[in-house]
């Protein structure tokens, strides 16, 4: 019996602190802990070992783009070049987003025109090129970084601020 | 965003908006029915098409200010925060187009405002191109809507028009029959129309020039381009177009539901159950220890202590001892566990971890952390209690790492400034780390005395006065190891005076205690160097205290901490020359500590002008708490006597253990909320003034003395430091306070915090009730 309630108690440590790191927030962990359905999902979380924040470069104004300057913190995980090329296309899929050309103009009369109610039914230029980018990032984490324990997050979630790059914990090479 | 103003439900918020809505609706109806009748018939159809489509477009716009999200920014998750140095400055300067733009620290959500960026403290959200907060449309007018707000006063200024001159045009033909209804309906309409004809046109030719000009509203009102260049200009033209064509930026806000799920492969995923992510202790007592390992990766130390609660072994017997204790410690642990979210863990902390340790003490304290029902809180640290003398006495592990420390420690080591461990707020801060003593103690050797740190708080802050007396004459006896754990309350008690000298986060007051107790040793007892001759206060971290400041320290605060910097110094030119007396005052305080007996302090006589204060700190004064206490307590009283709300902060002196712990809460999770809104101006400014104007002092002679007697201790118990102390020392009182205590700042000398926040933010209402924020 006892040895049943000890095992008890060492899974619910467990999942309480794989929760933990994905939710630091307590609210978010209380919750998340309790929607949680099955705890066998919670096996599959990995251990993240650190995050790395690309921040915005505003050196060319207020236009969605980031910083393509390679953080020493994934020199041991990626080629350069290839988070280059990552931030280099999310910059341009950005541009393309706040272009002002005729499509965002006709976009914005028709809308005038309509009382703004097409809002409602039809999806703008900027949320198009979003679905692009987070369709992007979803393959680029899918065929690059996933398999090198790497994860970008959509710069939407943390308001086009930073695009979050999470390092796990590399449980292959043994390090802490 | 009405996330957060939608917790409380504030009717009047309403008004403006509904007034609004109501007239524009009303007058235009009213208009026609009345009169467009007779104007399709003379002059022409057109004319009330014209009218109802000027009115839709007024509506939609209208509308689309009023219920589009203006570009709110997500708050930043911890760990982003973490990612940030903790030193970092408050500002942030990037270079637009060649020019340095300063992007400021926003301190509820966490992350360096973008530029053009502003937190609107109505609706507590930061908002991109923030222009101004407007209650007509009770939004906040962004970058999203701020097309929509434009065209809306563009339309409206036109419909007002259309009205009035129509109107005008009715009541010309009917002036025969102005008392008929028709008329007099007519009449009031363009009455209205005119009325706030001037506003609105004022505004919308305000806005056009703003346009124009590539600016905000916000940018506008606070000067920031004031003889400088403006970076975001895009040519007048082009600001035209960009204001009025440009794509529609997207939400901010995401729904989590939407995320896509990327799997990681093996070698990344986090085996079950694994060595590495628990350990399995029998302690001395046998019993069964659960320690995660992993915490390492954890992005937040507090998670961790969570599962310790539950996951809780049994107490130990000597936990009933410290029951007693358990009330005042959960006070300050809340307090404590308060602060704690707002910092994410430094890396310092990791350092921090191996030289305490025991390891039941890490699963308590996170439990009272992380609760936040007073209930729960008790409970935990009663767990805590027992948990930490269990440790302490049974097992020092000092080889195992004490995560609960860790937050705490962290910030102390990282930040180089020692100025800051004296800080009035950090009580909880204090509490830690006298549980950092406790643990460290046993490789000191005999020194026992700091296992009572943990209580101090209590006795300075708890309305019983009493129990200080006794810990001052238990303190004594505490120095015997084998007493302190017997001697019970006053155990408890004596802790005071030992908190003081180490933690850096300790009020004023527990300053003074530390400089009492420092005093009682041999002059040389000071010097940071005297780790081996002091009865192990000095723990082998003299230092770590003071940095805690500084990472503790919002941003904000730690901008206004350099502004008053300079403040500072003169009052330490000024308390100079008192410096020898109050040296003196400590050692006969010192003496007095030691007899347990109750010195009179001057300031005693504040107490009496406070009605409130002998209920709440009662007896406590007179009695001769230490003498450090009284000339805290006293110079905190004599705040209060000066400023007509002494009683409040009296009264919160009395609550502070709860009233603490949940402000603290407040803060975290309101976030900007901790600027100290509604009820702290007041305290505060009167400790504010105090720590100013040496000047005011004269009246009330327990504030001089609570000065003197501050900067004396500051002194004593780091000389090297002393310079850079005494600026801090007024600062660390901000310091902690934002992070930490609230309530018990607005007693505390901690209060001249408020102050500063409300400089660094001014609200400035405007024409027509907006709100602008104007970060100075």
């Amino acid at each position: 019996m006892t040895i049943y309630i000890v095992n008890i108690f060492l899974f619910l440590f467990k999942s309480i602190d794989e929760y933990r790191n994905e939710n630091p927030n307590p609210v978010f962990f209380l919750n998340s802990l309790l929607q949680t359905h099955s705890l066998q999902d919670l096996r599959q979380q990995a251990a993240i070992a650190s995050k790395v924040f690309v921040q915005r470069d505003y050196t060319s104004g207020t236009i969605c783009k980031f910083q393509t300057k390679f953080p020493t913190e994934l020199e041991t995980r990626i080629d350069k070049q290839q988070f280059e090329e990552t931030i280099q296309t999310l910059n341009n899929l950005y541009a393309e987003a706040e272009k002002l050309g005729g499509k965002s103009y006709l976009e914005g009369c028709l809308a005038c025109l309509t009382a703004y109610t097409i809002f409602l039914c039809m999806e703008t230029h900027y949320e198009k090129v979003l679905k692009n980018i987070a369709k992007y990032i979803q393959e680029q984490n899918e065929k690059v970084y996933a398999p090198l324990g790497l994860l970008l997050t959509d710069p939407i979630e943390r308001g086009l601020r930073v695009v979050e790059i999470t390092i796990f914990e590399d449980r292959s090479i043994g390090s802490r | 965003m009405p996330n957060s103003a939608g917790k409380r439900f504030k009717p009047t918020k309403y008004i403006p908006v509904s007034t609004a809505a109501a007239l524009l609706v009303g007058s235009t109806t009213l208009f026609f029915v009345f009169t467009c009748p007779w104007l399709t018939k003379a002059i022409s159809p057109a004319v009330p098409l014209y009218n109802g489509i000027v009115f839709l477009f007024v509506l939609a716009n209208f509308s689309m200010a009023t219920f589009m999200d203006p570009c709110v920014f997500p708050r930043a998750n911890e760990d982003e925060d973490k990612d940030d140095d903790f030193r970092a400055p408050l500002y942030k300067n990037v270079e637009i187009k060649g020019i340095q733009v300063r992007m400021k620290w926003c301190a509820t959500c966490h992350f360096y405002r973008p530029p053009r960026c502003s937190h609107c403290s109505v609706c507590d959200n930061c908002v991109e191109d923030f222009d101004h907060h407007c209650p007509w449309v009770n939004n906040c007018i962004g970058r999203r809507n701020y097309r929509y707000f434009f065209l809306f006063l563009l339309s409206l200024s036109t419909h007002m028009v259309g009205v009035f001159s129509f109107g005008l045009l009715f009541v010309l033909h009917h002036l025969e029959k102005l008392s008929a209804l028709h008329t007099t309906v007519t009449l009031v309409v363009m009455c209205v129309a005119g009325l706030f004809f001037i506003p609105v046109v004022g505004l919308t030719g305000f806005h056009m020039v703003l346009v124009a000009r590539g600016r905000t509203t916000n940018e506008q009102v606070t000067g920031k381009f004031r003889g400088g260049v403006n970076p975001f200009t895009r040519g007048c033209c082009g600001n035209v177009k960009y204001v009025l064509c440009s794509p529609l930026a997207p939400r901010y806000m995401v729904d989590p539901r939407k995320k896509p799920l990327v799997t990681l492969q093996p070698p990344f995923l986090r085996p079950d159950l694994s060595d590495r992510q628990l350990t399995i202790k029998v302690s001395d007592n046998g019993e069964l220890l659960i320690l995660p390992l992993h915490r390492l990766c954890c992005p937040s130390l507090d998670g961790l202590d969570d599962k310790g609660l539950e996951v809780q072994p049994p107490l130990p017997p000597k936990a009933e001892r410290y029951n007693q204790l358990k009330s005042q410690l959960t006070s300050s642990e809340e307090s404590s566990l308060s602060s704690k979210p707002v910092h994410p863990s430094t890396p310092a902390m990791y350092k921090y971890r191996p030289t305490f340790g025991t390891i039941p003490k890490v699963h308590y304290h996170a439990a009272g952390e992380k609760s936040l029902a007073p209930d729960d809180c008790k409970t935990s640290a009663i767990l805590e209690e027992g948990g930490r003398g269990h440790d302490y006495r049974s097992e020092p592990n000092l080889d195992l790492p004490d995560y609960r420390n860790a937050p705490l420690h962290r910030t102390f080591q990282s930040s180089p400034l020692q100025l800051d461990s004296f800080a009035t707020n950090t009580r909880s801060l204090s509490l830690k780390q006298g549980h950092r003593q406790l643990a460290e103690r046993p490789r000191l050797g005999g020194m026992n005395t700091e296992t009572v740190t943990s209580t101090p708080y209590k006795s300075v802050f708890s309305p019983g006065t009493l129990s200080n007396r006794n810990g001052s004459l238990s303190y004594d006896s505490l120095l015997n190891p084998s007493v302190s754990p017997t001697v019970g309350e006053c155990a408890v008690h004596p802790g005071v005076p030992s908190m003081g000298f180490h933690s850096p986060y300790l009020p004023t007051k527990m300053c003074h205690m530390r400089g009492a107790e420092l005093h009682r040793q041999p002059p040389p007892s000071y010097s940071p160097v005297r780790v081996g001759g002091g009865l192990g206060r000095h723990s082998p971290h003299p230092r770590d205290p003071s940095p805690v400041r500084y990472d503790n320290l919002s941003k904000t605060i730690m901008a206004s901490i350099q502004e008053r910097k300079e403040l500072e110094e003169k009052e330490k030119l000024m308390h100079m020359h008192s410096h020898p007396q109050a040296q003196m005052a400590y050692a006969a305080d010192s003496g007095v500590f030691d007899a347990c007996g109750g010195y009179e302090l001057p300031p005693g006589a504040c107490y009496t002008d406070g009605p409130r204060c002998p209920g709440s700190r009662g007896p406590t004064p007179p009695v001769g708490y230490g003498s450090r206490d009284s000339l805290a307590t006293s110079g905190v009283i004599g705040y209060g006597v000066r400023t007509p709300i002494l009683r409040s902060s009296a009264s919160s002196l009395a609550r502070a253990p709860r009233t603490s712990s949940s402000s603290l809460h407040s803060d975290v999770t309101g976030g900007g909320s901790v600027q100290g809104r509604a009820a702290d101006p007041p305290y505060r400014s009167p400790a504010h003034q105090a720590h100013h104007s040496p000047a005011t002092t004269p009246r009330s002679p327990s504030y001089s003395h609570h000065k003197v007697s501050f900067i004396s201790a500051l002194e004593r118990s780091d000389s090297p430091r002393m310079g850079s102390l005494r600026e801090d020392v007024a600062h660390g009182k901000f310091n902690g306070q934002p992070k930490g205590h609230l309530g018990t700042s607005s007693s505390s000398p901690g209060t001249p915090l408020s102050p500063n926040r409300s400089t660094s933010v001014k609200k400035v209402s405007g024409v027509g009730g907006t709100t602008y924020e104007i970060s100075v």
